[in-house]
């Protein structure tokens, strides 16, 4: 039996570090810590609620958009104020955009490095003259000795099983996806002032007057990053799939899926948002729905006194302790959230199912096709796997680039008949609380407020990989992703990418992950680091 | 650190001529430069030995500013990573992982001891001796404290490295601060470029001066460079006429906001935060905040966010047309948020200071005061 350690792992927002145990090749057991703390809920308390949304957005600079528009769901709560449908359709389009530039990130930047022999695309024979000049460029790149951020990668893993041409193409997409990924993020900023950092969707409406002009530009970008999607990376996951066939089975976690739902309808049902709300428990196969009531927060094996575990987000209350590695204790920075006691998977994977067991028509037709062309028809079952967060994210792309167009034309029938609204004019209650079910690019995401005497008293949020990266619960089951590491064949204990593999298809994002707060004394405990 | 830099720029077997040339145009638009600039760009990169070799921590942070950068409209992001510099070490773009991550550290410490570029990106948490932060179990104060003492020159991007950012709002739970005031270098010695997040444009500008002309660029008394901080957003606004009118948005999706009035009655930081955004603006120039009827948080500005909460509401102190009678021009305006910046005290704000309220880092409200139990 053999212990590896990874830590720093790179190509994810944040710090982590997972250990994991090897026996006969095989991953036996994992750990995994959430590395930094910054006490976000503190810094919100005694604030201006309306402050929130814009300091949330900080918690990650990743995906700050969905952070943001849970932070104003939350507070719009407490208002007891609906935006107007105008405002409606801009967030989604600015959500739409965010959604976008995330999953062309992480399937080329973050991701795909793990499948993608950079090295091997040099010995590629292309024969056409793109390929040819992309090649050029590389081989003088890799001539120069200055390898930067490709330096010391696992090039050469027997692991990696992409013939040179098609690393070679996938190589060019992702030079390509560099700018397709920027373009994406523009699209935030036309709307939304600049990415990272929305600036408009501020509780009651957004602050953004739409022109015939940013229309336009929205529809004319927006087509271009559509057009890409479903040229390139619809058909790189088709193409390097197949040789990846044995990842459909690998990594599946604990078989229950959570997903609160994102893109609002006109109706405010989040059971008909464009990816509704929804669970999925134990393999079942069927949707139940989800209830943020039931969610609590384990915090024994968490940097966190024991004595505030379990607690709803609501009430949430902690007091963290000196960081002292222990795996058979505490060992990491996020708490252990639960859903009725269980651990949920959050993520494209959980919501792109929602939406196929809830009978989404194009959801259904795209998640069929990955089936059918990776050779696999009909077999859902094989998408609750690594393979699947993959084609989850292309899936979910492809269905939300659509969406955003007929979005678009939504606000523009709005603006012919003359409904100009942007703003639902509201006050803050002296009292109120209000909570905000979201999801992020990486998966569901929750605000809670409480407000006194008209500054915030009490913010918590339960985001997505607090879910998927979180240590063993009180009763010591496993979060998400330690359960999806046990059972992964290790080729080589000195060159763990199986395990990143593993790791990056839940996209971790830990500045997202820690948060703390203690209402009571609004203080941070500091202690002595114990040598 | 090493007092003399060497000037460097890209190997360039693999960017022709005509690509060159058009980097460097495009770079010479960015310094506000004549195009002819354009062509000595492009034969410095031509002629360096090898691309300067970058190493970029990512503290405490959230990696906003990583993600600014990279949304960079020209030159694109493939072209900084692959073309202009030598990304060694970037948490977040590199493929290695773990050992192989930390070896990529060694080894541009090892090998480019005194010339490579340190970019740092968040805060130092400083509570419980640094161990809020750790990386390959080592932690975030000891890395930077290595990493920086090393480079030829440390630039730090965005908020939080400044001045502990938003890793530092108060009552600031990690004990945060800001790169330079944590490792304790000297003033000069940081080139910073405060904002949540940096503006790419104003990274790559400051890299590109330093690569070409083998110097720091002029910097004001807190280590910002002028050519990007040295005005008020106040002063290059767009909507600087609405304000010297007094037409005034006094409510999101009003009329008033409709037609793009100024934002200071719900909150615009402009008259007291000094950067260039109205200028270069945000994502590839497409936008940025007030153009889109949000008024300027001050997120470039010092004491970003402690001093500038409540977000949406006005900046005490300045003096308004058409309100309470008092007139001013958009110079005195300026001139008295320039002193309050650079000295900390303006003839206008005495009264404000003497009250406790936008003094020198603190609060509009002090953020860390109990809320009284509700009694029944």
């Amino acid at each position: 039996m053999s212990k590896i350690t990874i830590d720093p792992i790179t190509r994810i927002e944040g710090h982590l570090g997972v250990q994991v145990e090897i026996e006969d090749g095989v991953v036996k057991d994992a750990w995994s810590s959430g590395n930094l703390f910054r006490g976000f809920e503190i810094m919100l308390r005694g604030k201006a609620p309306h402050d929130a949304w814009l300091l949330t957005q900080r918690i990650c600079g990743v995906c700050p958009v969905p952070h943001g528009h849970a932070s104003t769901l939350s507070l719009e709560d407490s208002f007891a104020t609906t935006p107007p449908d105008n405002a409606r359709i801009i967030r989604n389009l600015i959500e739409g955009a965010q959604f976008l530039h995330s999953h062309i990130l992480w399937f080329y930047h973050l991701n795909g490095l793990d499948y993608v022999d950079v090295v091997s695309a040099l010995s590629a024979e292309p024969t056409g003259k793109y390929l040819q000049g992309v090649q050029a460029k590389l081989k003088a790149f890799v001539g120069s000795g200055q390898l930067g951020p490709f330096a010391n990668g696992y090039w050469g893993h027997p692991a990696y099983k992409l013939p040179p041409e098609v690393n070679l193409l996938v190589v060019a997409h992702y030079l390509e996806a560099l700018e397709m990924q920027a373009k994406a993020s523009h699209l935030v900023a036309i709307f939304g002032g600049r990415m990272p950092m929305n600036m408009t969707s501020v509780p009651g409406g957004t602050t953004a007057t739409p022109t015939v002009a940013d229309i336009k530009e929205f529809l004319f970008r927006l087509k271009e990053v559509k057009t890409w999607i479903s040229d390139v990376m619809v058909q790189d996951l088709l193409a390097a799939g197949p040789y990846y066939l044995d990842w459909a089975g690998l990594g599946k976690g604990p078989g229950n899926y959570l997903s609160w739902g994102v893109f609002e309808d006109a109706t405010g049902n989040p059971k008909r948002r464009l990816l509704p709300r929804g669970m999925v428990a134990a393999d079942a196969l069927a949707i139940k729905y989800p209830e943020e009531a039931k969610v609590t927060e384990h915090v024994h094996r968490s940097w966190y006194r024991d004595e505030t575990s379990r607690l709803n987000p609501a009430q949430g209350q902690t007091e963290p302790v000196s960081p002292v590695l222990d795996y058979d204790g505490k060992y990491s920075w996020l708490k252990a959230p639960r859903l009725d006691g269980m651990p949920m998977e959050v993520g494209p994977l959980s919501r792109v199912l929602v939406a196929y067991l809830a009978d989404r028509s194009r959801v259904k037709q795209e998640v069929d096709g990955v089936l059918s062309a990776l050779g696999v028809p009909g077999q859902v079952g094989v998408l609750l796997s690594v393979v699947g967060r993959m084609a989850a994210r292309v899936v979910e792309s492809v269905v939300i680039a659509e969406a955003m167009e007929q979005w678009v034309n939504d606000l523009l029938e709005n603006l012919a008949v003359g409904n100009t609204d942007l703003y639902s004019a509201h006050t803050v209650p002296d009292v109120g609380a209000g909570v905000g079910l979201w999801e992020a690019p990486r998966g569901a995401l929750a605000h809670w407020n409480e407000i006194k005497r008209g500054k915030i008293s009490n913010y918590q949020c339960v985001v997505p990989t607090t879910w998927n990266s979180s240590p063993r619960d009180d009763e010591g089951v496993r979060g998400p992703m330690e359960q999806a590491l046990v059972g992964i064949p290790i080729e080589d204990p000195a060159q763990p990418l199986e395990v990143l593999r593993v790791i990056h298809s839940f996209d971790p994002c830990i500045a997202c992950a820690v948060h703390v707060i203690d209402p009571v004394t609004n203080q941070v405990r500091t202690v002595q680091a114990v040598q | 650190m090493s007092d003399t830099p060497t000037p460097s720029g890209p190997l360039d077997a693999q960017i022709s001529r005509r690509e060159l040339l058009a980097l460097g145009g495009r770079i010479a638009a960015l310094l506000c430069l004549a195009p002819s600039f354009g062509v000595r760009i492009a034969d410095a990169m031509a002629d360096a030995a090898q691309r300067p070799p970058v190493v970029w921590l990512n503290l405490s942070e959230c990696t906003g500013c990583t993600e600014s950068f990279i949304k960079m409209g020209y030159p694109t992001a493939a072209s900084v990573v692959l073309e202009i510099l030598s990304i060694d070490y970037h948490e977040t773009i590199m493929a290695p992982s773990g050992h192989a991550a930390e070896k990529s550290l060694a080894d541009a410490l090892e090998h480019h001891a005194g010339s490579y570029i340190a970019i740092m990106e968040g805060a130092i948490p400083m509570a419980d001796n640094g161990s809020y932060l750790r990386i390959g179990g080592r932690t975030g104060l000891d890395i930077a404290r290595e990493v920086c003492d090393k480079a030829a020159a440390v630039i730090t991007v965005g908020s939080c490295a400044f001045g502990g950012g938003i890793a530092g709002t108060a009552p600031n739970p990690s004990q945060a601060m800001g790169i330079k005031d944590a490792l304790g270098l000297p003033t000069g010695s940081v080139i910073s470029l405060p904002g949540c997040p940096v503006n790419p444009e104003w990274l790559l500008a400051v890299v590109v001066q330093y690569l070409l002309l083998g110097k720091l660029p002029a910097l004001d008394d807190l280590g910002r460079p002028t050519m990007i901080y040295g005005e008020l957003i106040h002063d290059l606004c767009e909507r600087r006429a609405h304000f010297d009118a007094g037409r005034f948005v006094e409510q999101f999706g009003s009329e008033e906001a409709k037609l793009g009035y100024c934002l200071y009655r719900v909150g615009c930081k402009g008259p007291v935060t000094h950067a260039n955004c109205p200028t270069v603006k945000w994502n590839d120039r497409l936008s940025w905040c007030v153009s889109r009827g949000a008024p300027c948080m001050g997120c470039a500005e010092a004491n970003f966010p402690n001093q500038f909460q409540p977000f949406y509401d006005p900046v005490p102190g300045i003096p308004i047309p058409g309100f309470d009678g008092v007139e001013t021009t958009a110079n005195q305006v300026g001139m008295a948020v320039g002193v309050l910046t650079a000295a900390g005290v303006g003839a206008h704000l005495v009264a404000r200071l003497a009250t406790g309220r936008w003094g020198k880092g603190q609060p509009l409200e002090d953020p860390t005061a109990e809320i009284p139990e509700e009694t029944s």
